[in-house]
């Protein structure tokens, strides 16, 4: 019998149905569904021991308490400390933050640009050559930019630039810088302190106290602690802003404010209290009340959109209040100016000024180091305004070119200075530009300090502890440090430095190193001035009309300039946050109305620098004609999870002095939308 | 006599017609039962040779000596190297075996890639703490250590191997297209418990997805 055509289909057939009643194509299937999840990035879970540390916050700015679970040595999640003092907790920044140490944006090695202007990866030995060449090169003309207000890496980079002969030394933009600005006016001696504790009602104006203002995780706990659940709240809460935001969506009541009247609304309270017989001991209060007559509620309804009656009853509930406390600021935490916070202060006088602090600021542990009051009175805007080109530029944990107001002019900036370095964890826009980029460890991988940071009500002092040493890491200050070989009195190691600020405040180094925190309590202010003929200055320059104002809005799920948005808190935009590349913007029905626009529509907001394009989402959590653009999208560095992800809201921001105070601000900004 | 032949041959061409198709039959289920299943998994080794029996009976030692619930209730699993350093300091004997294992973990500090036989994938959560005898043993009484008809370890072999008696190591067989040990436990070998509605009043094991998976 020969293995014909119809034999052969007769054995397929026999095999078909072997292979068929046989564990082969079951098992098969099942195999195939099990390698088909075995994607290359799940990462393993670390096998060990489960320990934990305590440490503090370094990258969030509210630098909260953290726990950090550790398996088998390795950080494998942060969770909230509640014994913090400025805990209790967790920002959704610090829960992603040890998830960032493995992030793709992560600097892993030093990295130096060639001829042919792409990166390549160099040894420490060969970076810090090139980084003490480029510095000798520059002589005198060093300006440095710093991310950090709160560690003493500050005194480093003062008595390092100090030593070569420079004092441009400059913070990026915040709300710390705003008020050290105006608590100096006013005559204080340290920076404002809130003594959130013991206030039995809070007024906050533009403040978005708990989501991006200060300790907002410490102002988060104190807010639910005086909620208890299915009770009276314990403490009165009300946000006066622009936008419905997280503060003011669980506030008792959101007073909507035109953007950039917090000032007019706070002298607008201010005059009705002095007319109700309040005073403050300050010297010139009479030309205060006398100024604040302008500023009746009318005046104010015309200039911020709140109606005589809301301003009567929110002046009526200060005055109920026991231990009241006004907050201002800026949605975004930046560029709100002094002016209102100076007003809010001096509102908080007349209200009897028992919840406010003088806390004392960290003095230089380094002889040629300069206070930290001098630094925070410069104005990197305003400096790089004036279109400096220094010679050599070191960014240190800062990213200028996408944080600050007309970015492009910052690029350009950067990429006219001869030699420029940044020290950064993240490969960011400013980093992509420079010369040389130095690897730094986050602040779980590193030991590095925090003093009272802005917002908070006692001096504070902790220390961020190394948990793992993951990426080819240095601390930038050592490296600095060694660089200076000793030079003008500085230490060998950023350790010395930090043991010599544990000692100057009194405090037990080696239990901060474990995790315990210093506290001592600061005193009341002094006499302070209010200063009306400045506030009436800043006043009177509100009173531009503007047909459409922008309204940013920040949220810490989106992280900050340096770490772009983690790709942990991805899953925490919202689908009409962000779709694909896309981002919304977003106006009230009224607005998008007189304007023609519906929701869905795509749309181009200008600005007098620049432009970004989005969709139009339409929300009735903001007042009419604004314009809500969140922050922290808009990358263009970065990795995958940032990248192209929406627009970059500083592309927005125009800056201008501010009438009175001198300092920049950006809280007034008109734009233009256009359908397209 | 015709018709019997007729018959027979009938018969004869129709086992030869389905010779073919039973040809393909008996080679395709000898290939899926007996040939497939070895293609599919290689065999490994372990990096040390351990034997269980040894410690056990020769150290006196017993299985919670390594193997414990830690006091947050995490499972300890492999012991670290450092706590076989507390005896292998040095080298017990003069086996081969003994000397490469104190030379190449012990002396250099490093821990030893054991192949784990039961080891879940990373996507599985799976407590010993919450499968423990404190919480089996309400029923199933022959999990019970306190009979003394049961072995003391009866729960633990449940799933794993009864590597106390066992003096040579079993082979780790692993998937060749998975990478996971033929012994891992299936998702359905859970299921036979936790979509068990009698377990869910007594032991709160439910089958939704989060008790299992991250």
């Amino acid at each position: 019998m020969g293995f014909d055509r119809r034999a052969f289909l007769k054995f397929a057939g026999g095999a078909g149905a072997g292979i068929a009643v046989s564990p082969l194509p079951w098992k098969l299937l099942d195999d195939v569904s099990i390698w088909s999840q075995n994607w290359s990035w799940i990462p393993a879970n670390p096998r060990g021991e489960t320990t934990y540390e305590l440490t503090t916050s370094k990258l969030c700015p509210s630098a909260c308490g953290l726990k950090v679970r550790l398996t088998g040595g390795m950080p494998v999640r942060a969770l909230g400390n509640p014994d913090h003092p400025l805990g209790g907790g967790l920002s959704a920044l610090a829960a992603a933050e040890v998830q960032l140490m493995h992030s793709p944006a992560r600097v892993k090695t030093p990295l130096r640009r060639d001829s042919g202007g792409n990166f390549i990866p160099i040894g420490w030995e060969e970076a810090e050559e090139a980084l003490a060449g480029g510095l000798d090169a520059a002589g005198a003309d060093i300006a440095c930019v710093s991310g950090d207000e709160t560690g003493s890496g500050l005194d480093v980079l003062s008595a390092f630039l100090g030593e070569r002969g420079s004092d441009k030394l400059y913070l990026m933009p915040s709300e710390a810088q705003s008020a050290a600005r105006a608590w100096r006016l006013m005559g204080g001696s340290g920076q404002p302190g809130y003594d959130l504790e013991s206030s039995d009602f809070i007024l906050a104006v533009g403040a978005n106290v708990l989501e991006s203002w200060g300790t907002f995780i410490r102002n988060r706990r104190i807010f639910a602690a005086a909620r208890p659940h299915g009770e009276e709240p314990e403490r009165g809460f009300v946000y006066a802003g622009p936008v419905q935001n997280n503060s003011a969506a669980v506030a008792d009541s959101w007073i909507p404010l035109k953007p950039g009247s917090e000032l007019i609304f706070i002298l607008g309270l201010a005059a009705i209290l002095t007319q109700r017989g309040l005073s403050a001991a300050a010297p010139d209060f009479a030309s205060f009340r006398e100024m604040l007559a302008g500023f009746d509620p009318q005046k104010v309804y015309a200039l911020t959109g709140v109606s005589p009656q809301t301003l009567q009853n929110t002046a009526a509930a200060l005055l109920r209040a026991d231990r009241p406390l006004v907050l201002a600021g800026s949605e975004c935490n930046q560029g709100g100016g002094a002016a209102q916070i100076l007003a809010a202060l001096a509102l908080n006088l007349l209200l009897g000024g028992r919840c406010l602090r003088d806390i004392p600021l960290a003095r230089p542990v380094l002889p040629a180091a300069e206070g930290r009051q001098e630094v925070q009175n410069r104005d990197l805007v305003a400096y790089m305004a004036q279109k400096p080109n220094p010679q050599a530029l070191i960014l240190y944990e800062a990213n200028p070119v996408y944080a600050l107001p007309d970015p492009e002019s910052a690029a350009v900036a950067l990429r006219n200075t001869p030699f420029k370095v940044s020290f950064s964890a993240f490969m960011d826009e400013s980093s992509a530009l420079c010369d040389l980029v130095l690897p730094m460890p986050l602040g779980l991988e590193r030991l590095d300090d925090i003093e009272s940071p802005y917002g908070c009500g006692k001096v504070f002092y902790a220390l961020s502890r190394r948990t793992l040493e993951t990426a080819d890491t240095r601390h930038g200050m050592d490296i600095l440090l060694r660089l200076s070989a000793g030079r003008g009195g500085l230490p060998a190691s950023y350790r010395e430095v930090l043991e010599a600020r544990s000692a100057a405040l009194g405090a037990d180094h080696s239990a901060l190193e474990a995790g315990e925190v210093f506290e001592a309590k600061a005193p009341a202010p002094g006499r302070l001035m209010l200063l009306p003929e400045i506030l009436n200055r800043a006043a009177e320059s509100k009173n531009s009309v503007i047909s459409l104002a922008l309204a940013p809005v920040q949220k810490i799920a989106l992280g900050t300039a340096q770490t772009g948005i983690p790709p942990f808190n991805v899953k925490t935009i919202r689908g009409n946050e962000l779709s694909g590349a896309e981002m919304s913007i977003f106006i009230n029905s009224a607005t998008a109305y007189s304007r023609g626009l519906r929701e869905g529509d795509r749309v181009r907001l200008a600005g007098k620098h620049g432009e970004i394009r989005a969709r139009v989402l339409i929300f009735e959590g903001i007042v009419p004609d604004a314009v809500g653009v969140p922050m922290g999208f808009g990358h263009t560095a970065l990795d995958v999870f940032s990248r192209n992800k929406g627009a970059n809201a500083t592309e927005l921001f125009t800056a201008t002095p501010e009438a009175g105070t001198g300092f920049t601000l950006w809280n007034q900004i008109d734009v233009s939308i256009v359908k397209i | 006599m015709e018709e019997k032949q007729q018959k027979a041959a009938g018969a004869a061409g129709l086992f030869g017609a389905a010779a073919p198709f039973l040809l393909g039959l008996v080679i395709a289920l000898a290939f899926g039962w007996w040939l497939f299943p070895g293609l599919l998994f290689s065999e490994k080794q372990q990096p040390v040779a351990f034997s269980h029996k040894t410690h056990l009976e020769d150290a006196g030692q017993s299985c919670a000596d390594c193997h414990f619930l830690r006091e947050d209730g995490s499972f300890s699993g492999l012991p670290p190297t450092e706590a076989c350093a507390s005896c292998h300091s040095s080298a017990i004997g003069e086996s081969r075996a003994e000397l490469d294992y104190v030379e190449n973990y012990v002396e250099r500090g490093k821990e030893v890639p054991w192949l784990v036989h039961q080891k879940q994938p990373d996507n599985v959560f799976f407590s010993h703490a919450a499968h423990s005898q404190a919480f089996c043993a309400t029923c199933h009484v022959e999990f019970d250590p306190e009979d003394e008809e049961n072995k003391p370890d009866a729960l633990c072999s449940v799933c794993h191997l009864p590597v106390e008696e066992l003096d040579k190591q079993v082979a780790y067989r692993e998937n060749r297209l998975t990478g996971y040990s033929k012994t891992t436990m299936k998702m359905a070998r859970c299921e036979s418990c936790h979509a068990n509605p009698n377990h869910l009043g007594a032991t709160n094991s439910n089958n939704a997805c989060y008790t299992c998976h991250k």
